[in-house]
């Protein structure tokens, strides 16, 4: 498994999303009406090319889980879950992003409908990140299930009742 | 009540399973502790319908008792709200656990 490139590969998706800041415009608060439209029209090919980007990173994730889940290599992808870590901070980017995306353009067109070529971007660009949110969370498991087959194994750490239960969690993670 | 579909046992001596197990927040373990408990004498032909027992779709994985055989991987959900998941292999009324980790789906509505 070539880890090296999909660290990178990660680490470039988690850039373009974080590119989504260069199109959320700061404040357009009590901004004149005229004054928004003008920046809605310049944003909009902006929008334009980060959706382009956006489905790239979505579909090489989703090839790399791909190739993941297809593996019979037995070493581990992310023994020490720096991967997983990078998507989780790359699914929080996400949430973060998407959020300031869409109270951006709540204030560019506070009534709706003015904008409809803009709604519609934003709309795709929203639902683009969801699925790079759903592809990064699959990738995650696709790693973590491929390296569990694979994994070092104790011996010590099993139960029979819920009193074991416990007890071998909270060895493993403390006040479980 | 079929006897060979029983879990007796729960094993947590995989590496993943330790390490995602751990990564997960304080109330999410806590919840998971629950979640587990719930395997204990299970008939997996009649799982109870909060734990969201099933089977992964064309996933099957090397068995922990014997390498060279395929198993398949189970899920339950751990949390209440069912944003958090775990896997494991059954083996002979043991549950092997496997990874912990977020659920798939997401809200994709804004």
């Amino acid at each position: 498994m070539h880890t090296t490139s999909m660290n990178f590969a990660i680490l470039s998706a988690a850039r373009s999303v974080k590119s989504v800041d260069s199109v959320t415009p700061v404040t357009l608060h009590n901004l004149p009406k005229f004054v928004r439209s003008i920046i809605g029209y310049i944003i909009s090919p902006r929008l334009q090319k980060l959706s382009f980007t956006l489905a790239e990173v979505c579909f090489r994730l989703r090839m790399m889980s791909q190739d993941v889940q297809r593996s019979d290599d037995t070493s581990l992808i992310d023994p020490e879950l720096e991967q997983r870590e990078s998507l989780d901070q790359l699914k929080q980017s996400i949430l973060k992003q998407r959020g300031e995306l869409e109270r951006s353009y709540r204030e560019l067109d506070p009534d709706g409908g003015a904008m409809p070529k803009l709604d519609k971007q934003i709309a795709s660009l929203v639902q683009l990140m969801a699925e790079i949110y759903e592809v990064a969370n699959e990738l995650q498991w696709a790693i973590a299930e491929h390296d569990a087959s694979y994994s070092e194994r104790t011996k010590d750490f099993h139960a029979s009742n819920q009193e074991e239960l416990v007890a071998m969690l909270s060895r493993i993670a403390p006040a479980a | 009540m079929s006897g060979n579909n029983i879990i007796t046992n729960i094993d947590g001596n995989n590496a993943t399973f330790k390490k995602t197990f751990a990564k997960l927040k304080h109330q999410q373990r806590k919840e998971a502790t629950f979640a587990f408990g719930q395997l204990f004498m299970m008939d997996t032909d009649q799982a109870p319908a909060r734990l969201h027992f099933h089977p992964l779709k064309d996933r099957m994985v090397p068995s922990v008792l014997d390498p060279t055989k395929k198993v398949k991987v189970y899920t339950i959900h751990i949390t209440a709200d069912d944003t958090y998941k775990a896997s494991f292999t059954l083996e002979n009324g043991t549950a092997y656990l496997r990874v912990c980790g977020e659920h798939d789906q997401v809200d994709n509505s804004p």
